[in-house]
């Protein structure tokens, strides 16, 4: 199962490893589970970081590094972007459903205008649909 | 399919001993097992230092998701 992950989850894993969310970082090293996400989520998790934590570039490059998730580049999604745009405005959110469309996969976030999206046929799960898996 | 990678003897010497001591089939186990808990350990590293700024920040969960 590949699943592409928004920041809010990834957040949420980093902040509780015993949460649902932290466990399934935990299934991906397992190579239970294979999580995704994008250029455009990687950028914006990085800004908020070094914004509101302080975080220099090398400790930028470690939490990256240390995250279980492929970082797919804008090239592979971008004939999406556009489209995905109209649906969510914010760049990050709408990367999301063009990297699930292009991938043909699911999208995992926490964010309401995410989860009431409509997108071709990308489904959009909460995270607790996992719980117990 | 299998390749090879170099190491000196000592480090050979430690990896069959741990091999043997801890019941794996196989080298191949026993660096898998390895790497798992190597990443394992990283993520643990780099939650506990999010968690640590977030403390001396006074900032919470939903102050970093907006």
């Amino acid at each position: 199962m590949r699943l592409v992950l928004d920041a809010n989850i990834l957040f949420s894993a980093l902040y509780d490893m015993d949460s649902t969310a932290g466990r399934l970082l935990l299934l991906a090293i397992d190579g239970e589970v294979r999580l995704v996400s994008t250029e455009h989520v990687k950028e914006e998790m990085e800004r908020i970081l070094a914004s509101k934590l302080g975080y220099s570039k090398d400790e930028l490059g470690g939490l990256v590094a240390a995250l279980p998730v492929d970082w797919i580049g804008r090239g592979i999604y971008e004939e999406e972007l556009a489209e995905a745009t109209r649906i969510l405005a914010d760049p990050a959110d709408a990367s999301l459903l063009a990297c699930a469309a292009v991938l043909g996969c699911e999208v995992v976030s926490g964010d309401r205008e995410v989860l009431a999206s409509k997108f071709r046929k990308v489904k959009v799960r909460r995270l607790r649909e996992f719980k117990g898996r | 399919m299998a390749t090879s990678i170099s190491v000196t003897e000592g480090t050979r010497n430690e990896l069959l001993l741990l091999k043997i001591k801890e019941g794996y089939s196989s080298l191949e186990a026993l660096l898998a097992h390895l790497i798992t808990g190597y990443k394992r350990q990283r993520l643990l590293e780099e939650s506990g230092r999010l968690r640590r700024r977030m403390q001396e920040r006074k900032l919470s969960l939903e102050d970093l998701v907006e």
